[in-house]
């Protein structure tokens, strides 16, 4: 009896041990990646991590970038936060003042040395003397035209403006020539859209820096900005009526049904010709941001980035382990091929991987993907492109303030001095103390 | 408890007659009101005393500050006009209208039937889908109307409903007001059919035109429950958030940033939870004002009718 009960003791011990042992250790992943084919590769792509990994177990969560700011600060203080979450620059500044955020160095580090990460895709998630998110994939805002449009108005279609002395010209070409009533399609909402391509046309016009050295001064109203509004302005003019209501579907509308020949926006614009039209890729065209006369080349380029926020350090252990299997070049052009041609590599072994390249839309668009890439080591973010960051630079984002001020030049009537002076005020409000 | 109930009480009775039965039914709800209005009232008028910016993060306090600060806010001043200019027309527009649709509604027609089931169809629609649908509609470029009123020789050029400062706030209005005129509408003509057809019939005898039948009848019966109908609208108008941040999220420019916009902004975007919740708190007591004084009144005419 004292033995059976020894031995049932054993294997009840055995028993424990092994379940105890069995046990993974659970990672709550939450992502904003919500279109329906984005949401199924993450899903896949965490499944094949926690079948190729059974001590550790990704959970990926989907959420929307509409509500996080307000649900990741409840959830955290509440203690029912993710371990660790998608993020973008401003995002970041956000939920690091909630002192949740776990500085990511040295993993930064191995993987640097193993797979180079590009430079543009880094530096916006480094400040504070600290790398604070790991950049997976980035995107950047390019020229798309319409070739088929170019062609009929007369046009060289595989000439697009380089100049933005050129692109007024094609605009005014293309407007006279009857083909299309608009020629170019912007943004006008107080919206992410517009803030987006204006960040980009004050970039290429070197009025990339909004804070100075000292992140508390505000040197937004400069005489950059100011012409790179008042170019906005002459596009804007181009524009089908409305378009100050406009964000991101409207302009892409527009451009695949052939009401407008142009439109500047980023990389998604291949699968959603694919997805959206029967006509031939060929007729969608891509060129570099064009450039006034003393620019640079430029675009807005920012990558989104996973942050670590449990303090748990077998959760920070699994965690390194998960960014290390998904860097292999294989895995993460896999992930990024979710929306292909839009999502862009931040490291050199991916971006000179076959596994990258050998994607059906990526391989008929080459060029396109390859003026993104390209562009993307020009590539700059609003309140990101000191050493410094001023910790309130994500709220200049999240108040929309570039698009806020080109509504007071094309709605409000305001010239663009004045409409960049007040927007530098409105700038300095928002980070006041 | 306990007691043997006689078999002719009812049930107001029983609980009239026990007071600790009482308290315990309406506890729930108690809890539930203090769980979802009175707790988070009372947090937001601590959090206006100090200088938050982002939840979660050690807070200082301020006194009034915020409180000065967002009165002397021109965008709040702005703000404030703003409601005050969509929440009056907005009232107007629903009460007039529902008026009407529910005094046609109530007469005898062909077709009565099917209109009265599908003309709350507006209001049974999620917010979202009517400013997706009317976005599209009022389109400048794809729309439906300016295409009709282009094509139609009324108009040269495209009306830009919702980009131009000029027809923002009355379109925003309009679809407010196409939005909630049925339902209430829809409680009017509950009330209109109560009032029996004899009074009208004995008025007509009498030589009561229509329109003092209206004012004699119908008006006074249905008062009652167009105030309260003017009470909802009226907070529900003043309160709209989703279908203008849908529709413009508070543009062009602020022209239709209303209060609850500029709370919103306040705190989601520019983080300024202590500035927001102090502009919370100063709507909440002018709102509170106004909805004293009127059922004060309202209860006094009441008392001085013998309801």
């Amino acid at each position: 009896m004292k033995i059976k009960a020894f031995v049932l003791g054993v294997v009840l011990v055995l028993l424990g041990l092994t379940a105890w042992a069995a046990d993974p250790v659970e990672l709550v992943f939450w992502h904003m990646e919500a279109r329906p084919n984005r949401v199924e590769r993450i899903q896949e792509v965490c499944e094949r991590f926690n079948a190729e990994h059974p001590d550790i177990e990704v959970v990926p969560y989907v959420q929307s970038w509409g509500e996080i700011y307000q649900l990741a600060p409840a959830a955290i203080q509440a203690g029912r936060g993710p371990d660790f979450m998608l993020t973008t620059p401003d995002f970041l500044t956000y939920v690091k003042a909630l002192g949740a955020v776990q500085p990511v160095d040295k993993l930064i580090e191995s993987l640097q040395q193993e797979y180079s990460f590009i430079q543009s895709a880094l530096t916006p998630y480094y400040f504070d003397d600290h790398y604070w998110a790991v950049p997976i994939y980035g995107m950047d805002f390019v020229f798309w035209y319409r070739k088929d449009i170019f062609e009929q108005a007369g046009l060289d279609p595989n000439r697009p403006p380089k100049t933005w002395i050129e692109l007024l010209e094609i605009c005014e070409k293309l407007k006279a020539s009857g083909v299309v009533e608009y020629p170019i399609a912007v943004p006008g909402a107080i919206h992410m859209a517009t803030d987006q391509l204006i960040y980009t046309l004050m970039t290429v016009n070197k009025a990339e820096h909004i804070f100075g050295e000292d992140p508390n001064e505000v040197i937004f109203d400069n005489p950059h900005t100011v012409e790179a509004y008042s170019f906005y302005k002459q596009l804007f003019d181009y524009s089908p009526p409305g378009s100050a209501a406009w964000a991101w579907d409207e302009p892409r509308t527009a451009l695949f049904t052939g009401q407008v020949a142009i439109v500047m926006e980023k990389g998604h614009y291949l699968k959603g010709w694919i997805d959206s039209t029967d006509l031939p890729l060929a007729y969608l065209g891509c060129a570099p941001i064009p450039v006034p006369e003393g620019g640079q080349p430029g675009t807005i380029y920012y990558s989104n980035g996973l942050m670590l926020l449990t303090e748990d350090l077998e959760k920070q252990a699994a965690f390194n382990e998960f960014l290390a299997w998904l860097f292999q070049p294989e895995i993460m052009s896999w992930l990024i091929h979710m929306d292909p041609g839009f999502f862009l590599p931040v490291t050199k072994e991916v971006l000179y991987s076959d596994a990258f390249w050998d994607e059906p839309t990526i391989k008929e668009k080459v060029a396109a993907v390859v003026i993104q890439i390209d562009y993307s080591e020009y590539g700059k973010l609003f309140g990101f492109t000191r050493e410094t960051v001023n910790p309130n630079a994500g709220a200049i984002a999240a108040s929309n303030i570039l698009a806020w001020v080109a509504q007071q030049i094309t709605v409000g009537g305001l010239p663009p001095e004045e409409a960049v002076k007040l927007g530098a005020q409105r700038i300095e409000e928002v980070i006041r103390e | 408890m306990g007691k043997k109930l006689k078999p002719t009480q009812n049930f107001a009775e029983i609980v009239f007659n026990d007071p600790v039965l009482g308290i315990l039914l309406v506890l729930p709800l108690l809890f539930w009101v203090l769980a979802t209005i009175i707790y988070p009232l009372f947090n937001t008028i601590y959090f206006s005393f100090f200088n938050i910016r982002y939840i979660g993060v050690p807070f200082q306090p301020v006194g009034l500050t915020n409180y000065k600060y967002v009165l002397q806010d021109p965008s709040f001043l702005l703000a404030c006009g703003r409601s005050a200019l969509w929440t009056l027309i907005n009232v107007t527009l629903q009460i007039v209208g529902s008026l009407v649709v529910a005094l046609i509604l109530n007469q005898n027609f062909r077709g009565r039937d099917f209109i009265r089931n599908w003309v709350i169809l507006p209001w049974v629609l999620p917010t979202v889908v009517v400013a997706i649908m009317w976005k599209w509609i009022l389109d400048p470029t794809h729309g439906v109307v300016n295409y009709l009123l282009i094509n139609l020789g009324l108009l040269a050029e495209p009306i830009q409903f919702l980009a131009s400062p000029q027809w923002v706030m009355p379109t925003t209005i309009f679809i407010n007001t196409w939005r909630w005129t049925p339902y209430f509408s829809i409680i009017l003509l509950a009330a209109l059919q109560t009032i029996q057809r004899e009074l009208y019939e004995a008025a007509a005898i009498d030589g009561a035109s229509t329109w003092n039948q209206f004012r004699y009848i119908t008006l006074p019966v249905i008062a009652p429950v167009l105030s309260v109908v003017a009470l909802n609208s009226f907070l529900w108008s003043v309160n709209i958030f989703d279908t203008i941040w849908l529709l413009t999220r508070g543009g062009p420019i602020d022209y239709t940033t209303t209060l609850p916009i500029y709370i919103y902004k306040k705190a989601f975007q520019e983080f300024r939870f202590g500035e927001a919740s102090a502009a919370s708190i100063v709507m909440f007591l002018g709102l509170l004002l106004i909805v004293v004084v009127y059922l004060r009144r309202l209860f006094r005419e009441s008392e001085e009718e013998g309801l």
